[in-house]
């Protein structure tokens, strides 16, 4: 049988460090061992039964219930002060087989992988590579598990897949302590697997476009996620290049897309014709604090896989994203003068090594972080078309009221379907700031402050954005999250009313929930919207 | 006086220089293993997110047990290992003409797959 520990604490923090918040307990699930439950469906059952059994536990004592996973999220969305669930134990994986797919879905079951919650995009990559595949994308890292990636809607800068939930084709949930509760859901337009597959997974199926969509950037608010199904592809390289991009070039291409007529051009990337071929990934590294300075881009072609290149991990270390020193933390509050010579001083270790070629799997490429102190990350997504407008609002934005500690990056994804996706988009700039999160002093601007100017800031300047749900924002902010999705929150309120009930929507409430407004519960909402479909869009007497 | 000066900045500075090269820690990752996560993130750095297990030990050569007992920390396999040698570890082993030598080792298992 699957075992849980049980950790009582009086506080939890995440991986950077930006709580600590009040906490009293810490279940730690593990599955039944192999040797033990040789079949995976088996542990992956019993692992549900105990899951079940920890929310029939919480409900009894009246407590919230709440997963987390590698604590990568830089706020309190994975935070809950009753009972918070530690999933990282919990990585079984199964593969798909023919018999198990749905006879209209428009997927290969080669390429369709079932993955438990607690599965890390590293261990998902490794797992992939051993069958000859790999994911769509992933973020520039690879801690992260998959239920808590596609929770917040995690992107890299692959502009023409999406982020890694649009990489999900279905979800198996587990919505309160009874047996009722497991369900598997997916989206009715493109089914995936078959009821006989559900049947094993004890689930009841859905099929629901609208409801697929609200649960696949969940927040940790529509129950717990058991499992996914996720689709992948058959094993391909990755060829990076970083090189100084004119701003005037950078801006160009961020809001046109059009590469071949750019005339950033790297001499091995062009097709015939000598034009400029369109990477794959397409990311801008930019010093907010010296307007001379050239930007950094980061550009890197998809290729096919060739066993033999040479090993991309030690140079890509030395590429990753290095926070500041503490000592920059403890200048800043005091001489806030000083974090603009801090920065230009510290270009080498903030950005990728200029001129350098790598070349490896998404896995190789995007690689280990290490934890290098406290931390804060901004990002909002935006229209392409307004990567110009929103940058320089966020440069004088630092520069006026700031400067604050930290560095500005700019990405791209296509807009997601989930209906809290914050690459809405249909070409999302996910424009970012990266720092070391600072006390606050006589010198700089205050921590909160900051966080609440920028929103007063971007709405001022009339830019419609959204921000990532796994990052720093004042999240309280009066009517946020109506500025950044409109009537696509009421959509995911009515979605997530109709698949839980209401005590067990507060179950898996939260502070972050309740501040953003979105832990309403609409009794009303249509009993249609878990309504399980055809592909016709009207209801499937099969399950 | 002076010679005396000297010979004392001598001592010192061999003594300082002892110390530099013989308190150090070599930490050593597997590149694709899936590091054992701790439950919560705890102090600072790099095993802030994994599960650490310690031995601090002191071993007589030839005594294989401790090496057994090495290994049964990590029963799949070891992620990251980080070994330390401090000074006191180069004079004990000194002392005991290498016989007794002090382990203080640090490490990360691979993750239960
Ligand atoms: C070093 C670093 C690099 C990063 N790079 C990127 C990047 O490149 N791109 C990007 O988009 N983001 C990035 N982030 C942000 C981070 O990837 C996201 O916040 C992500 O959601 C964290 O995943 P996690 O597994 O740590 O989940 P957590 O932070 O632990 O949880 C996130 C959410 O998922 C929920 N959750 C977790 N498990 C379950 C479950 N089983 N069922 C239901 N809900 C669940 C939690 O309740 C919470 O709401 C980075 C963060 C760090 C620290």
């Amino acid at each position: 049988m699957a075992t849980t520990s049980t950790h009582l604490i009086s506080q939890w923090d995440t991986f950077h460090q930006n709580g600590p918040f009040p906490a009293k307990m810490v279940l730690s699930t593990k599955p039944e061992a192999r040797h033990i439950m040789p079949v995976a469906i088996d542990r992956y059952n019993d692992a549900a039964d105990e899951i079940r059994r920890l929310i029939a536990d919480a409900v009894t004592h009246h407590e919230r219930f709440r997963p987390y996973g590698s604590t990568w999220s830089l706020n309190n969305i994975a935070h809950q002060q009753d009972r918070m669930h530690h999933n990282a134990f919990m990585n079984i994986k199964m593969d798909i087989a023919s018999g198990d797919i749905h006879p209209q879905s428009p997927y290969q079951h080669g390429n369709l992988f079932f993955f438990q919650c607690g599965n890390t995009i590293k261990e998902i990559s490794r797992y992939l590579f051993d069958h000859g595949k790999s994911l769509k994308t992933s973020g520039a890292s690879n801690g992260q598990t998959i239920a808590g990636g596609i929770s917040t809607g995690i992107h890299g800068s692959a502009m023409d897949v999406g982020s890694l939930q649009d990489c999900v084709v279905g979800i198996n949930l587990i919505t309160g302590p009874e047996p009722a509760d497991v369900v598997y859901i997916e989206r009715h337009t493109r089914p995936a697997l078959n009821n006989t597959f559900a049947a094993k997974l004890k689930s009841k199926v859905i099929r629901n476009d609208d409801l697929f969509n609200a649960a696949l950037v969940g927040l940790g608010s529509l129950g717990f996620i058991h499992g996914v199904v996720l689709e992948v592809e058959n094993l391909f390289l990755l060829k990076r290049y970083v090189k100084y991009i004119k701003r005037a070039e950078a801006l160009d291409l961020a809001e046109n897309m059009n590469f071949p007529n750019s005339s950033f051009v790297i001499p091995s990337e062009t097709d015939a014709n000598g034009k400029p071929l369109r990477p794959y990934h397409f990311k801008v590294y930019v010093n907010p604090y010296n307007a001379n300075e050239d930007y950094v881009a980061e550009v890197i072609y998809k290729k096919p896989y060739v066993p033999g290149y040479p090993d991309p991990i030690p140079s890509v270390r030395k590429a990753v994203y290095k926070e500041l020193p503490d000592f920059m933390v403890m200048l800043a509050a005091k001489y806030n003068r000083v974090i603009p010579l801090i920065i230009n001083a510290m270009k080498g270790t903030l950005f990728p090594k200029l001129d350098s070629e790598t070349t490896g799997t998404l896995g190789e490429i995007f690689w280990d972080s290490l934890h290098k102190g406290k931390a804060f990350a901004v990002t909002i997504g935006i229209d392409n078309k307004d990567t110009t407008k929103a940058l320089d609002t966020f440069l004088n934005f630092v520069n006026t009221e700031g400067p604050v500690p930290g560095a500005i990056a700019f990405r791209f994804a296509k807009a997601t379907e989930a209906t809290l996706g914050f690459t809405k988009y249909p070409m999302t700039c996910i424009l970012e700031m990266d720092g070391v999160l600072w006390d606050d002093g006589p010198g700089i601007v205050s921590y909160s402050k900051f966080l609440t100017r920028f929103i007063e800031v971007f709405q001022q300047a009339n830019i419609s954005f959204t921000m990532h749900w796994g990052k720093n924002a004042d999240w309280a902010f009066p009517g946020l999250v109506d500025y950044m999705f409109g009537n696509k929150k009421d959509a995911w309120i009515n979605a997530r009313s109709a698949l839980l009930t209401q005590p067990m929507a507060d179950v898996f409430s939260n502070d972050f929930l309740d501040s953003t407004g979105l832990s309403v519960y609409n009794a009303a909402a249509n009993p249609g919207l878990i309504v399980s479909l055809n592909k016709n869009g009207n209801p499937d007497p099969t399950v | 006086m002076k010679k005396y000066i000297t010979g004392i900045s001598a001592l010192i500075c061999m003594a300082v220089l002892l110390f530099f090269e013989s308190c150090y820690s070599v930490r050593i990752a597997s590149k694709h293993a899936i590091p054992e996560p701790n439950i919560m993130p705890e102090g600072e750095g790099y095993w802030r997110d994994k599960q650490v297990y310690t031995l601090d030990t002191t071993v007589k050569l030839k005594i294989l047990e401790s090496e057994a007992t090495v290994l049964n920390l990590c029963p799949d396999g070891f992620h990251s290992i980080e070994y330390r040698v401090t000074l006191g570890h180069v004079l004990l082993s000194g002392i005991t003409l290498g016989k007794t030598k002090k382990i203080k080792l640090k490490c990360n298992c691979v993750k239960p797959q």
